[in-house]
C-alpha cells in the first residue's frame, strides 16, 4: 500500500509539474506578445483609421480594456439603443462642439420638414427630446445633449451626418457601461464600429479622430 | 496611400466667429473606473483563495467556509456584477493566444490563472468559497438527490464540450459564448435578456434538487480545476487525522464526490479486466478519430457564429435571389462599399480555421471520452474513504460527519 | 420507494441535459437572426421623389475620372472640361476624352478659366496661375493663415476667390493684388453676413452678373459690378423649390442665359432658377443619385458644378466617381 501511495504521489507531482509548466507557457507566450513595437510615424494610433489591422501597434500593458465606438464606421442602425444590457443604454450621443456649425436650422436637431423652427416635440428629431437648443447670437444656436434622456439612438447623429458636420455623434458613456467581457452591443453592431480602448483613453472623440 | 495630408477632423470646419463672449465648450465625457479597482479585485482574489485554502485544509469549519463563500458571492458577485470572472477569462487567454491584435490585461490573465494555482496545490477550494456562480448555486442545494451513476458519467462530458467550443470561439475571434450563456451574470448585474433569466432560473431551481448542476455538469473552467486538483500537492481529507471506516460520511456529500474504500480483491477475474482495458486502449484512437471526424462537421454551426460568415452568407443570398430584405449589416457593408469578393475570401479563411479547430475539438473529446471509459476498467485500490480529487468541491460539508477527532482531541485539522 | 427515486433522478439528470440544449442553442442561435428594421431609423425617403414634369434635363454618357478623391470641375470657352482630383489637374475635350494631366504639389479645390485658357487654381489658401499648356506659371501669396479656398471665379477686371476659413470673398486683381472684399457696404460692415457652417462656400459668373451662395442664410445673392446687391432670394425647404438641409445650396453655376444653377448637398439635387429666384426646371433629383451614406464627415456627393457654353450642365459626382453631364431637352 505504501508502494502504491508513493507511486501515486509521484504521479501527481508529475502531472503538477506539466500544468505548471503549461501555466507559465501560456504565461510566457502572453507576455512575449505584448512587446510588439510602437506606433509608426503616422501618428498616435488612436487618430488612426487602420489602428484595429495595424501590425505596428503597440500592445502596450493596458491596464484595463473597455468598449468604445468609433464614429468613423458607425452607421446609425439604432441598436445601440435597443441591445444594451442595461435598461437604459450606455451609449450617449456627444456633440463635438468644435466641429458644429452653430445652424440656426440644425438638422440634427429639427425634423425635415419641420412645421416652425421652435422646440415643440412634433419637429424635434430626438424621440426623447434630449437636445437643448440655445440662442448665442445671431445667426448661432448651439446645441448640447441631455445624458439623462438621450438613448443611444442614433436618429440626431444621422441628421447631423446627413445634412449637416458631423458634430453629434453616439460614445459609450463610461459611467453607465459595466463593461462586460462581450459587449452585446458589439455583438450586434452592423459596422464593427466597437472596439477596445485602455481605459487611459477612453473616448474616440470626433474632434481628435482624422 | 494617403495622398492628402492628415487633417483633424476639426480642421475641415472651422469655428463660427462669434462675437460677444462666447466660449466654445469642451467636449468631456465621464471617466471610467480606472484600473485600480481591477488590481484590487486581483488582490482579494488572493486572499480570499487563501483564507479559503485555511479553512478548509486546516481550520476545517464549514461555517466559516460557508461565511467566506457568501462575502465572496456579495463582493464578487453582486458588487462587481461577476465580470470579468475566471470562466469567462479563458476566452480572453485564448483570444489572446491566437489573435495577435488582442493584448490580454495583466488582471484577466490572473484572474484565469490563481484559481487554477491554488487549485494545484490545494484542491478546489476557488469553487469552494470564491466562485460567486458556485457561491449562488451552492446557497439553494437544500434536498439534494443522488443522480445514477452512468448519468453523471456522461453528464460530465458536457463541460469537455462546452470548453473546447469556447476556446474554439474565441481563439477565431468569433464569439465570447460563455458570456453568451452564463446563466447567473443577469442576476448579478440585474438586468439581462429573458432566456438568460429564465436559463438561471431554471438552474437555481433544478439546483433545489441536483445540487451545483452548473458546476458539475457545466462550467468549461471546472475541467481545468478538476485537473489541477487531481495533482495538487494538499487536498482537502473527509477525517481530520485517520480514517477509521465508520461509513458515517457515506451520504453526505451532495455532489457524490466520496469515494468508497475499494478491497484489493477484485470481484472479476484480473484476466477478464486486463483484457478489457487492453480493448478499451486499443480502441481509443478508433474513438479519437471517429469523434474528430464527427466534430468537423459541426463546422458549419459553429462558423455561424462570426459576424464576418453571417456577413458573408447575407450578401451571397441577396447576390443570389435578389430578396429585397437585406438586413442592417449588410445594408452596412454596401455602404462601405469594399470589396465582396475580397469577404467571401475573408469568410472562406475563417470558415478554414473553424473546421480545422473542429476537428481537433473532436478529437479532443473522443479522447476525453476514451480515457473515460479506460478510467471505468482502471482499479484503484483504497482503504478510506477519501474524496475525489478531480471532483470534490471542498465545501467541507462531510467534516461535520466524522466523528474522528485529531491528536488535539479536536475534529479540526 | 426505490424505484420512484431512481425515475425521479433521472428524470432530474435528462432535465439537465434538456436545459443546456435547449438554451445554449437558442441562445447562440437567436443571435444569428439578424436585424432587418432600424427601430429610430431617420427616413427623408419621401423627400428624394421629384415630379418628373419638372424635370427638363437629360443624361449624356459621363466621363470616368480614375482617382481617389474628386475636387473640382470648370470648363473653358471650348467646352473642355478640367476636373482637380488627388494631386493631378486632368483636361478632358468636350467628348470626354482625356487630353492631358499634369501633378500638382498641392491638391487643388476650385478651379476656373480665364482668356487665352490661363487657369487660376485655389490650392487651399493661395491661388496658382496656370497657362494653356497647364503649367504652373506663378505662385500668389497666401490669404491668411485660417484662409480655405473653396470657390473662384472672373467677373469683371477681377478674380473673386470664396475662403470659408474666414467667411468672406476675396476680390484680386488679374496679376494677384489685393483688392478688398466682394460684397455691398451693408455686407461689408456685418461680418456675419455670409454664414457659411461647412465647407461650401460658392461663387459664380456669368456674363453680366456674380453671384456668392449664402448657405447657412439658404440664400444666393447676385452682385453687380460696382459691389451692389442686387438681388437675393431663397429659402430652406425640403421642398422641390427651396434649399433643403441647412446649408445648401452647397455649388451654384450661372449659364450662358444668366439663369442660377445650383446644387445641394445632403438630398443631392441639382436646379434651375430664373434671377429673380423662380424655380424652372430640374436638372437631377435625388433619385439621380447614390443613395448612400455621405460618409462619416458629411461630404458633400455633389463636388463641384459647372456650365459649359452650350448650356451643358455638369457634375462632379463623388459616388460614381464621374463628371456627369445633363442637356436641356428639346421641347
Amino acid at each position: 500500500m505504501n508502494d502504491t501511495i508513493r507511486r501515486r504521489d509521484f504521479l501527481r507531482s508529475c502531472g503538477r509539474g506539466i500544468m505548471l509548466g503549461s501555466a507559465a507557457a501560456v504565461a510566457g507566450t502572453i507576455f512575449t506578445r505584448r512587446q510588439l513595437t510602437g506606433p509608426c510615424k503616422k501618428g498616435p494610433c488612436e487618430a488612426c483609421a487602420e489602428v484595429n489591422s495595424c501590425a505596428n501597434r503597440k500592445k502596450s500593458a493596458d491596464d484595463k480594456l473597455i468598449w468604445q465606438i468609433d464614429p468613423r464606421k458607425c452607421v446609425q442602425c439604432g441598436q445601440c439603443a435597443t441591445h444594451c444590457v442595461l435598461n437604459m443604454s450606455a451609449v450617449k450621443c456627444v456633440h463635438s462642439y468644435s466641429m458644429c456649425g452653430y445652424c440656426k436650422l440644425c438638422f440634427g436637431y429639427f425634423q425635415p420638414g419641420a412645421n416652425a423652427l421652435n422646440e415643440a416635440a412634433e419637429n424635434q428629431v430626438c424621440p426623447t427630446g434630449a437636445i437643448n437648443r440655445e440662442f448665442i447670437e445671431d445667426p448661432y444656436f448651439e446645441y448640447s445633449i441631455d445624458e439623462t434622456l438621450c438613448n443611444g439612438c442614433g436618429k440626431c447623429v444621422k441628421g447631423c451626418n446627413t445634412f449637416g458636420n458631423g458634430s453629434l455623434h453616439l460614445q459609450v458613456s463610461h459611467d453607465l457601461c459595466v463593461n462586460c467581457n462581450e459587449c452585446a452591443i458589439a455583438r450586434a453592431c452592423p459596422a464593427d464600429a466597437f472596439t477596445r480602448v485602455p481605459a487611459k483613453k477612453p473616448y474616440l472623440f470626433k474632434h481628435e479622430l482624422t | 496611400m494617403r495622398l492628402l495630408p492628415i487633417f483633424l477632423a476639426v480642421s475641415r470646419f472651422p469655428q463660427p466667429d462669434f462675437e460677444g463672449d462666447y466660449t466654445l465648450p469642451t467636449t468631456t465625457a465621464p471617466m471610467p473606473a480606472g484600473a485600480a479597482v481591477e488590481y484590487l479585485d486581483t488582490l482579494l482574489l488572493t486572499l480570499a483563495l487563501s483564507l479559503a485554502s485555511y479553512l478548509i485544509l486546516k481550520k476545517r469549519s464549514r461555517k466559516m467556509i460557508f461565511g467566506v463563500m457568501i462575502s465572496s458571492l456579495i463582493y464578487f458577485g453582486f458588487w462587481r456584477k461577476g465580470c470579468i470572472c475566471p470562466v469567462g477569462s479563458i476566452q480572453n487567454v485564448a483570444m489572446a493566444l491566437f489573435d495577435t491584435n488582442y493584448a490580454v490585461p495583466i488582471t484577466v490573465l490572473s484572474f484565469f490563472l490563481l484559481p487554477i494555482l491554488f487549485s494545484l496545490f490545494f484542491g478546489r477550494t476557488f469553487c469552494a468559497a470564491v466562485c460567486p456562480l458556485g457561491a449562488i448555486q451552492d446557497v439553494v442545494v437544500t434536498r439534494p438527490v443522488k443522480l445514477p451513476l452512468p448519468l453523471t458519467k456522461a453528464l460530465g462530458l458536457i463541460p469537455y464540450l462546452y470548453l473546447a467550443a469556447a476556446i474554439l470561439m474565441a481563439a477565431t475571434g468569433s464569439a465570447f459564448i460563455i458570456c453568451r450563456i452564463d446563466p447567473f451574470v443577469a442576476f448579478f448585474r440585474m438586468s439581462g435578456e429573458l432566456q438568460m433569466l429564465l436559463f438561471g432560473t431554471i438552474m437555481l431551481l433544478l439546483g433545489i434538487f441536483i445540487a451545483r448542476p452548473y458546476c458539475r455538469f457545466i462550467c468549461p473552467y471546472g475541467v481545468l480545476l478538476n485537473w489541477a486538483s487531481r495533482f495538487s500537492k494538499y487536498h482537502m481529507t473527509i477525517t481530520p487525522a485517520n480514517c477509521i471506516q465508520c461509513k458515517l460520511c457515506e451520504d453526505s456529500c451532495p455532489f457524490d464526490a466520496i469515494r468508497k474504500p475499494v478491497p484489493t480483491v477484485s470481484p472479476e477475474t484480473r484476466e477478464k479486466g486486463l483484457k478489457r482495458l487492453i480493448l478499451l486502449i486499443l480502441i481509443l484512437p478508433l474513438i479519437i478519430v471517429i469523434s474528430a471526424w464527427a466534430g468537423s462537421h459541426l463546422h458549419a454551426p459553429f462558423s455561424r457564429l462570426n459576424n464576418t460568415v453571417i456577413l458573408a452568407e447575407q450578401i451571397s443570398l441577396e447576390e443570389r435571389t435578389h430578396t429585397s430584405l437585406s438586413t442592417l449589416r449588410s445594408d452596412a457593408f454596401r455602404e462601405r462599399g469594399q470589396s465582396i469578393s475580397d469577404l467571401y475570401k475573408d469568410a472562406e479563411n475563417i470558415r478554414a480555421r473553424i473546421k480545422y479547430g473542429c476537428w481537433v475539438l473532436g478529437a479532443f473529446l473522443g479522447l476525453v471520452t476514451g480515457l473515460k471509459l479506460i478510467a471505468f476498467s482502471v482499479r484503484r485500490t483504497s482503504d478510506d474513504y477519501e474524496p475525489d480529487r478531480g471532483e470534490c468541491l471542498s465545501c467541507g460539508r462531510c467534516f461535520s460527519y466524522c466523528p474522528v477527532k485529531d491528536d488535539e482531541g479536536t475534529h479540526e485539522g | 420507494m426505490n424505484k420512484a427515486y431512481r425515475l425521479i433522478s433521472w428524470a432530474l439528470g435528462i432535465s439537465i441535459v434538456f436545459c443546456v440544449l435547449l438554451f445554449g442553442w437558442r441562445v447562440l442561435l437567436n443571435q444569428s437572426q439578424e436585424e432587418t428594421h432600424n427601430s429610430y431609423e431617420y427616413n427623408i425617403d419621401r423627400y428624394r421623389h421629384v415630379d418628373p414634369a419638372l424635370i427638363h434635363y437629360s443624361e449624356l454618357s459621363p466621363v470616368s475620372i480614375t482617382a481617389s478623391i474628386l475636387h473640382a470641375l470648370t470648363t473653358d470657352i471650348d467646352n473642355n472640361i478640367f476636373v482637380s482630383a488627388d494631386l493631378k489637374l486632368l483636361k478632358f475635350n468636350s467628348n470626354g476624352e482625356l487630353l492631358q494631366s499634369i501633378d500638382l504639389d498641392n491638391p487643388c479645390y476650385c478651379i476656373t478659366t480665364g482668356p487665352g485658357g490661363i487657369l487660376y487654381l485655389g490650392m487651399g489658401n493661395y491661388i496658382a496661375v496656370a497657362d494653356a499648356s497647364l503649367s504652373i506659371k506663378e505662385n500668389w501669396g497666401d490669404l491668411g493663415e485660417n484662409a480655405r479656398l473653396t470657390s473662384i471665379a472672373l467677373f469683371g477686371k477681377h478674380l473673386y476667390a470664396a475662403d470659408y476659413g474666414q467667411r468672406l470673398v476675396w476680390k484680386l486683381s488679374l496679376d494677384g493684388k489685393m483688392a478688398g472684399q466682394a460684397g455691398s457696404d451693408e455686407t461689408l460692415d456685418d461680418p456675419h453676413h455670409y454664414v457659411v457652417p461647412s465647407p461650401y462656400f460658392d461663387v459664380a459668373a456669368g456674363k453680366n452678373s456674380f453671384w456668392i451662395a449664402n448657405p447657412g442664410r439658404t440664400k444666393v445673392e447676385q452682385l453687380d459690378l460696382n459691389e451692389k446687391t442686387v438681388t437675393q432670394w431663397g429659402k430652406a425647404s425640403m421642398n422641390i423649390d427651396g434649399f433643403s438641409g441647412c446649408c445648401n445650396p452647397s455649388h451654384i453655376a450661372i449659364t450662358p442665359d444668366g439663369l442660377v444653377v445650383t446644387a445641394e448637398k445632403g438630398l443631392p439635387r441639382v436646379k434651375i432658377f430664373n434671377a429673380e429666384g423662380k424655380l424652372l426646371s430640374v436638372v437631377a433629383g435625388p433619385e439621380n443619385f447614390e443613395k448612400t451614406l455621405p460618409g462619416c464627415y458629411s461630404e458633400a456627393l455633389i463636388k463641384d458644378l459647372a456650365v459649359d457654353s452650350a448650356g451643358r450642365v455638369l457634375v462632379l459626382d463623388r459616388s460614381a466617381g464621374k463628371v456627369r453631364i445633363f442637356i436641356k431637352n428639346e421641347i
